[in-house]
């Protein structure tokens, strides 16, 4: 009995040695070194309500892209910023910051102002529906063949006045990086889901280098604010370069 | 002896006579100077004629030969030292050449140049921006335009809806233009003008879309 159990315990030590040394060829592996993912676009809208006719061309372009590409094929978020207050109720001074960091030269800074996974491109202003539909089509088309070598992961739920949000970062292929820093936003849904209001903004964590196959779990708690429309509440989770301020990922989940 | 330094005294005296009457001179000819070319006008209008001469003398007096030439046009005759010149039919720079030879097979070359103009309208086209290009309000957009003969052109003038906004009377024709004030769709038109051998003018014009913002609120 005892000799079985050597021989037993003796083949699951060589099994074990020998799938170490299996080929990883799985593409959903994160330890394969030729994995990757299709990069889900980040748009990210620098508006206010009080803008005008520019403003309102802009968001009825995106309306328009929406419905012609589908709401899954990329995340929409609508920041509205202001520098006096009280001119639009969902402006979040963290989107001013956001857009302040993106767009540095004053003399640049104006709305409305989009960026295509972070600072990857941007199209500034719209004259009319149309012509901002036609060059948000042409800057997201582009966006939407990009690859990437992240994958972002969440689990967020709602407990008592608080949004607790659990997410996985995978970094896959076979290069390392650098400087890397997690986001995450709380998103409300409006005009029957289409706009997409960032509520929150937060960069909660640094994670600085990452190797490749490494995965990385960041928590996080955010507390719900009383004009939340609970009931429409997303968690949008991003992975940037700290430098360049490229967006290599994102993902977003419903808050039930 | 005697009679050897005699002979040499004879062919010295017969050198010195020779020098004195210039033999040797002949023996070396000197090419023909010019002095002077010209024409009667430097700029004409296709198809014109004018009347080109050279001013030539021979250190030795020996009789001129003219031989006149160009990269186009036509002479009525090409062996005068004065020549009427037809230009062609197209503006441009033309070289007009003319060599002097005397008989001996000296020879001396100048050339002038004839500025031939039409007297149509400008070539002008803007080329930048492009007709229908979405241009963002924030950023500043360097309008450019070309003009043709780039030698008679006085001046181009831009134009945004109509307001004359710059001007410029050297190429490259451009100006750079912030259109931070304007939104929707906007009329760009150059205007160059010429005024050699009339004031003449011509335009190109055109649409661009000014993508509009407003500053944050």
């Amino acid at each position: 009995m005892i000799k079985y159990s050597y021989i037993v315990l003796c083949s699951l030590f060589f099994i074990t040695v020998a799938c170490s040394d299996l080929d990883r060829t799985n593409p959903l592996d994160p330890k394969n070194p030729n994995s990757k993912r299709t990069e889900t676009v980040l748009i990210e809208s620098f508006v206010n309500q009080s803008g005008g006719e520019v403003i309102t061309s802009s968001i009825e372009a995106f309306e328009r892209l929406l419905t012609e590409y589908g709401k899954e094929s990329f995340i929409y978020l609508e920041h509205h910023i202001e520098k006096t207050s009280g001119t639009d109720p969902w402006a979040l001074d963290a989107s001013l910051s956001r857009y302040l960091l993106l767009v540095p030269q004053t003399d640049e800074q104006a709305i409305p102002d989009v960026m295509f996974n972070g600072s990857q491109a941007r199209v500034q202003g719209a004259s009319d529906t149309e012509a901002a539909y036609q060059r948000y089509k042409i800057a997201l088309e582009a966006e939407l063949t990009r690859e990437t070598t992240f994958t972002v992961e969440q689990q967020a739920a709602i407990s008592g006045n608080q949004i607790d949000v659990s997410t996985d970062i995978a970094k896959l292929g076979n290069t390392n990086s650098s400087d890397i820093v997690v986001i995450m936003a709380v998103i409300e849904t409006v005009n029957t889901g289409i706009r997409q209001i960032v509520r929150s903004w937060e960069s909660v964590k640094s994670i600085g280098d990452l190797v490749h196959g490494e995965i990385v779990s960041v928590d996080r708690s955010i507390d719900i604010q009383n004009d939340w429309d609970t009931d429409n509440l997303k968690c949008v989770v991003l992975v940037q370069d700290a430098q360049s301020l490229q967006v290599f990922q994102c993902n977003s989940v419903d808050l039930k | 002896m005697k009679s050897l330094k005699i002979n040499i005294f004879i062919i010295s005296l017969i050198g010195l006579l020779c020098l004195s009457c210039g033999v040797v001179e002949k023996l070396a000819n000197r090419v023909p100077v010019i002095k002077d070319i010209q024409a009667s006008r430097y700029t004409i209008l296709v198809g014109d004629t004018v009347t080109v001469s050279v001013t030539a003398e021979d250190p030795d007096d020996d009789d001129l030969i003219y031989s006149w030439s160009a990269n186009s046009g036509s002479f009525d005759k090409r062996n005068q030292a004065s020549v009427v010149w037809k230009a062609p039919l197209i503006e441009d720079i033309y070289n007009i050449q003319v060599v002097v030879k005397d008989s001996n097979e000296g020879e001396a070359t100048e050339n002038m140049d004839i500025t031939v103009i039409s007297n149509s309208e400008p070539n002008v086209k803007i080329t930048n921006p492009v007709d229908g290009d979405f241009l963002v309000a924030t950023q500043s957009v360097e309008v450019r335009s070309e003009a043709t003969p780039v030698a008679y052109i006085d001046r181009v003038e831009f134009f945004i809806n109509d307001q004359l906004t710059a001007t410029d009377t050297t190429p490259p024709y451009m100006f750079v233009w912030q259109p931070r004030d304007y939104s929707g769709t906007v009329e760009i038109k150059s205007v160059a003008f010429r005024s050699i051998p009339s004031n003449i003018k011509a335009a190109d014009s055109i649409s661009v879309s000014i993508q509009g913002v407003v500053p944050i609120p």
